[in-house]
């Protein structure tokens, strides 16, 4: 593998820049800023990529320039005898980076994702370790493990942690598993182990449990049995018992039914002939009960004692001698008469009538005549010239009326006398209107000129007409007064005469009538007074002869009284013989219906006893009937209800205390056995939970055993692996140590050596040294020849090439010039990219 | 007329002990699954529940579960129970004698309902060969035939030969014994089916369990109820390349829908191969979902090795691997783990 030519379009600090690459030593002496360690990194990236970010170190970073220009480029080189150009482009992102790869111009995926594994056989870990290296990988401070250095690339990229530290964690883990020797703890399997014992322990003594169980379901069971058993017989004494109530029920049923039956017997043959109906017994009860009513009826047919004492009082009067309807008429019409007469002498005058006879018994008055010369006075009460208004000249002007009358009779005249002028004059047109006017006005004057010359006649007339009226009027008032005098009244014109003629005259009238009544009050008083007499005695003679003596107002009205007693009395008794003789006849009727009915009972002498015993008897049977129905009823049911059919065997009754005392014995005993079982299977089921761990347990145990199993194998396997990994490299590593070192050895100014366990060893006058005897720059070298060593391990034939980033940094001037030879005797057979910053490190 | 077919309920069974936080409350819902059971067929007026073989977990139940379990049959006097032993309970018996509680022996017995003849027998040794041969169904029932084992292609004790059962006019043959719901064709008049158990009580019960409604109206189609309290699920959750607990967690939520199901009961089995340098427990994983029920996570996952990677490394690490690749003795899952921990001891990472 050679490289040939690397063209950087943009990475890290170089931009644009091409290297052309020769065989052997490529050295590049530039000051810091060049871009060595940039394109150290460039060829390594071109191969298998910019590294991945870690904590302290992000490559991607350092590649991508601070200019816009693409990072990225190129690298050419030979490798199997082709020539192949890795292209390559870097971006922010890795997923976006670029890689193409050509050979003989044309692009190839031969070398995969990450050429660098397949041209160099490492993958970018081991390249570092081996192909690429720098001061920094290779320096050592003689506090650290040369041998842990050593080995670097045995280890990852944690330089402080190694296979002791990672066997140490697996012995630790395996001891906390199962400790090697015994210790206090006893280690987790163990512990599981014991854990399960005590588990199976317990499953054990479960299935005991378990085992011992089944004695006791079993009593329990049997227990059950028995309380079943017990229950049955308590079920069947109580039947016994309850079957045996009922027959003794049904016996009770049948004596209540038997003695009902007698007593109903027994009333019955109390009638020989049977109990009466009902409807005879009623029918019976109403003829007595008719018989009684008419013997009543027939008592009450007689008068009263008070009546009877009546009766015989009153026949003293009218027994032998009874006034028929014609004597008492004409009784009734004496006796009014009587009264008549008697109550007419009482008349007389009133006490107005006394003081007007007293008043006018010395006065007289012609009342005709002075009503004539009042009336011929009020005659005179008139006009004496009624034509003053309206007289016979026809024409006055007091009226507007007729004035406007006149006027309209000279208006008429006027126009006709203006037709009569027109049909004259007709051509006489222009003379029509003067005419017309002068007409219309004489017509209008002509009635008021006749009216002024008529009136003053008139009045002078009409004076002597009213006064020659007014005294003919003054004479006759005159005459009035005169007549008036004795009565001390005296009249005027302005009186009302009608009234005041009338008051007079009316007075003196009753006065004329008053006197007359006072006239024959005084006849009449003395003819009715012997008339009276007269009947009185004829009224007293007629009642003494009816034995009634006395003033003849008190005796009339007693002897009609008694009399219409004694004829009410005397009907009333001839009525009740005729009614009695009827009731006799209807009790006799009754007798014998009831005669029957007794006759056919044989009923004793108590009719209504005898009613009162039969209804009771039959309400007694009917209600004895009836319980007698319905008890042989409720028997029937009961019967059936019972399903009596035949009586048990045994009519002992069997002892349910007992049998319930030994069922609740029973019961007790059962309760027991079951809380018994129930804290078994409490206790078993709490071991079951326990014991329900078991297969778990025994999986966490059988994952403990194989992880100590895995973490046994993978110490063995690990140490192996290191044993494997020595033993490849051990020998062909520390000749070739040991021939690098050699060429070295002015340098270190002893031999060193290597042993088999890759610790380095200086051999100074025979006897081994620590090698931190060694310098830094010296120890720098020992681990450059061990990275050669290694190298020429893996690589026998093709060398890869060697990318030195200033390794030497700590070397002299007199190890540089040792270092320079072992280059270029290494470049014999490799390509070398050396790079210093510093002029005395540079090796062309 | 439905019919219900349920069978090993299993009561007193022990649960699995991984679900030991959990252990008690499930034993309870396997106990009151049955009481759930009989109440649901009160509810939808069926008059017959079948339960075909292992009622109980043992011979020697214990009390408290026998007495939950004939308890539950006298409350509902209504429903018939007919009850076949299974291989769990063979030696079962009640002393009591329940009416609706109907049993069978080694020998055929049958129950008919209508036109519907149910008929079952107890397998033992005495029988396990005899009983296909003294089988004898009326054509023109509907027949139903209750039977607990496992089918197979041989004879034997707790075994069911379908063969032998074909053209015995058999319309459904009522199984018990496997754990999960599953139907088949029997012959061209019948099918059977296994109704599963009703309440799964480890992760090899997962899934839904139920029981299966027969009608004899529509007696071609069976349906299987769901009626778990709680489904125990188990997913795999691939997190090959995660290399972070917030991540698997996020791949585990994103993967399976809790959301639906929190109630249920959780194996969670993370699978593929996750890089070496990814650490994590079970335990830390499992406390990210407060929210679920129970959730067990399994960590099924293989370290991701690849030895090409290590091919041409000649560090100590390289030669490590290489060296354990090369061990023809070894598995290739001891090899993953041997390397993934040589190479946490290497990187000094723990290596418990």
């Amino acid at each position: 593998m050679k490289l040939l030519k690397a063209y950087i379009n943009a990475y890290g600090n170089i931009e644009e820049k091409e290297f052309d690459f020769s065989s052997g030593l490529n050295s590049i002496c530039e000051d810091n800023g060049y871009g060595k360690s940039t394109l150290a990194s460039f060829i390594r990236a071109s191969f298998y990529g910019l590294e991945k970010k870690t904590k302290n170190y992000f490559e991607r970073d350092r590649a991508l320039p601070y200019s816009k220009k693409p990072c990225g480029g190129y690298l050419i080189f030979e490798f199997n005898g082709k020539e192949y150009k890795i292209q390559r482009s870097f971006s922010k992102k890795a997923q976006e980076d670029e890689l193409h790869v050509f050979v003989n111009g044309i692009e190839t995926n031969e070398f995969g994702p990450v050429p660098g594994e397949t041209i160099f056989g490492l993958d970018l870990d081991s390249f570092n370790k081996t192909v690429f290296i720098n001061p920094i990988d290779l320096s050592l401070s003689t506090n650290e493990s040369l041998n842990a250095k050593m080995g670097h690339f045995v280890e990852d990229s944690k330089d402080s942690f190694d296979f002791e530290e990672a066997k140490e964690k697996l012995d630790k883990r395996k001891r906390e598993l199962k400790p090697i020797k015994s210790q206090d703890s006893k280690g987790l399997i163990a512990e599981k182990k014991i854990e399960i014992d005590d588990l199976d322990n317990k499953n054990k003594n479960l299935k005991s449990l378990r085992l011992a169980m089944g004695e006791k379901y079993e009593k329990e069971e049997k227990l059950n049995i028995f309380i079943q058993e017990m229950n049955k017989k308590l079920t069947d004494a109580s039947n016994h018992n309850a079957e045996l109530e009922a027959w003794d029920r049904y016996d009770e049923y049948n004596n209540t039914i038997q003695h009902a039956k007698n007593e109903i017997d027994g009333i019955r043959n109390k009638y020989p002939n049977g109990i009466p109906s009902k409807e005879e017994l009623a029918n019976f009860e109403l003829l007595l009960n008719q018989k009684d009513k008419k013997i009543f009826e027939r008592n009450a047919t007689n008068l009263s004692k008070h009546e009877e004492e009546e009766y015989s009082s009153l026949s003293s009067h009218f027994e032998d001698k009874t006034p028929n309807e014609e004597d008492l008429t004409k009784l009734k019409e004496t006796y009014n008469k009587y009264l008549s007469l008697k109550n007419q002498g009482e008349i007389s005058l009133d006490d107005s009538e006394k003081k007007l006879i007293e008043e006018y018994s010395d006065k007289t008055l012609d009342t005709e005549e002075l009503k004539k010369r009042i009336k011929d006075y009020q005659d005179l009460d008139y006009d004496p010239d009624p034509g003053f208004v309206g007289s016979d000249y026809g024409y006055y002007y007091s009226s507007p009326t007729r004035i406007i009358l006149y006027s309209l009779l000279g208006l008429v005249l006027g126009i006709l006398l203006i037709i009569v002028i027109v049909l004259t004059v007709k051509f006489a047109i222009e003379y029509v209107y003067w005419i017309v006017g002068a007409a219309v006005v004489f017509a209008c004057a002509l009635p008021a000129f006749v009216a002024w010359r008529g009136r003053k006649k008139e009045k002078e007339r009409h004076a002597s007409i009213v006064m020659e009226h007014d005294k003919k009027k003054f004479a006759t008032l005159e005459e009035i007064n005169n007549m008036l005098a004795p009565f001390g009244k005296t009249l005027s014109q302005a009186d009302n005469l009608d009234l005041e003629s009338f008051q007079i005259i009316n007075k003196y009238e009753t006065y004329c009538k008053a006197k007359d009544k006072e006239a024959k009050i005084l006849n009449d008083k003395k003819a009715s007074i012997d008339s009276l007499n007269n009947i009185k005695n004829s009224l007293g003679s007629y009642f003494s002869s009816f034995a009634y003596i006395g003033e003849i107002e008190d005796i009339y009205y007693t002897f009609f009284s008694d009399l219409e007693k004694y004829s009410s009395l005397l009907k009333k008794k001839l009525e009740n013989d005729n009614k009695r003789k009827s009731i006799d006849q209807e009790i006799e009727n009754i007798d014998r219906s009831i005669s029957s009915f007794r006759a056919k009972y044989n009923v004793g002498i108590d009719n209504k006893a005898f009613i009162q015993e039969c209804r009771d008897d039959r309400k007694t049977i009917d209600v004895k009937e009836k319980d007698l129905g319905s008890t042989e009823e409720k028997l029937k049911n009961y019967i059936s209800e019972k399903k009596l059919v035949t009586r048990p065997a045994s009519n002992e009754k069997v002892n349910v205390l007992e049998l319930t005392e030994e069922l609740s014995k029973l019961n007790k005993d059962y309760q027991t056995a079951a809380k018994d079982i129930d804290d078994s299977e409490r206790e078993i089921s709490s071991l079951e939970s326990e014991v329900e761990q078991l297969p778990l347990l025994n999986e966490e145990w059988k994952e403990l055993k194989d992880e100590h199993s895995i973490v046994s194998k993978t110490i063995t396997y690990l140490s192996e692996a290191e044993t494997n990994l020595k033993n490849r490299y051990i020998k062909p590593v520390k000749d070739k140590f040991d021939y690098y070192s050699s060429i070295l050895s002015e340098t270190f100014g002893k031999k060193v050596v290597m042993d088999a366990d890759f610790n380095i060893k200086i051999i100074e006058e025979g006897i081994e040294r620590d090698y931190h005897h060694l310098s830094s720059g010296q120890l720098t070298l020992c681990v450059f020849c061990y990275r050669l060593a290694i190298m020429d391990n893996i690589f026998p034939k093709d060398k890869p090439l060697l990318i030195l980033d200033d390794l030497f940094v700590n070397l002299d001037e007199k190890h540089l010039s040792l270092a320079k030879n072992l280059i270029d005797l290494l470049a014999k057979d490799r390509q070398i990219f050396y790079y210093t910053c510093h002029k005395s490190r540079d090796l062309e | 007329m439905k019919i219900i077919h349920a069978a090993d309920l299993h009561l007193g069974s022990k649960i699995e002990a991984k679900l030991k936080r959990i252990s008690e409350e499930r034993k309870m819902d396997v106990r009151n699954s049955f009481m759930r059971l009989a109440d649901y067929a009160e509810k939808q007026d069926i008059r017959i529940i079948l339960l075909s073989g292992d009622v109980f977990d043992s011979d020697r139940p214990f009390k408290k579960d026998k007495d939950t379990f004939y308890s539950v049959i006298k409350q509902h006097p209504n429903i018939d129970f007919l009850y076949l032993r299974g291989n769990h309970d063979t030696e079962e018996s009640y002393v009591e004698d329940i009416p609706n509680l109907k049993t069978f022996s080694n020998t055929w017995e049958t129950y008919t309902y209508d036109n519907v003849a149910i008929s079952g027998i107890e397998i033992s040794k005495e029988n396990y060969s005899s009983f296909y041969g003294t089988l004898n169904l009326d054509p023109n029932m509907i027949n139903i035939v209750m039977l607990h084992g496992q089918i197979s292609d041989s004879i034997g004790l707790d075994k069911i030969k379908l063969s032998k059962l074909r053209d015995k006019n058999i319309d459904y043959l009522a199984l018990g014994h496997i754990h999960s719901c599953s139907f088949g064709e029997l012959d061209n008049r019948g099918r059977y089916a296994y109704s599963g158990c009703l309440e799964g009580r480890g992760f090899d019960e997962s899934g839904p369990k139920g029981f299966i409604i027969f009608d004899s109206e529509n007696k071609d189609k069976q349906t299987f109820v769901p009626f778990a309290k709680r489904i125990i699920r188990e997913e795999d959750v691939d997190i090959s390349s995660l290399t972070s607990i917030p991540e698997i967690v996020k791949k585990i939520k994103d993967t399976v829908h809790f959301h639906d199901h929190h109630e249920d009961i959780y194996r969670i089995n993370l699978i593929g191969d996750v890089p070496a340098e990814t650490e994590f427990s079970e335990k830390d994983i499992e406390s990210n979902f407060p929210d679920v029920y129970f959730i067990n996570v399994k960590n099924l996952t293989k370290p991701l090795i690849d030895p090409e990677k290590y091919k041409n490394d000649l560090s100590l690490k390289g030669e490590f691997v290489r060296t354990v690749y090369s061990k023809e003795d070894l598995t290739d899952d001891e090899k993953r783990k041997i390397v993934s921990l040589g190479l946490k001891a290497l990187e000094g990472r723990e290596v418990k």
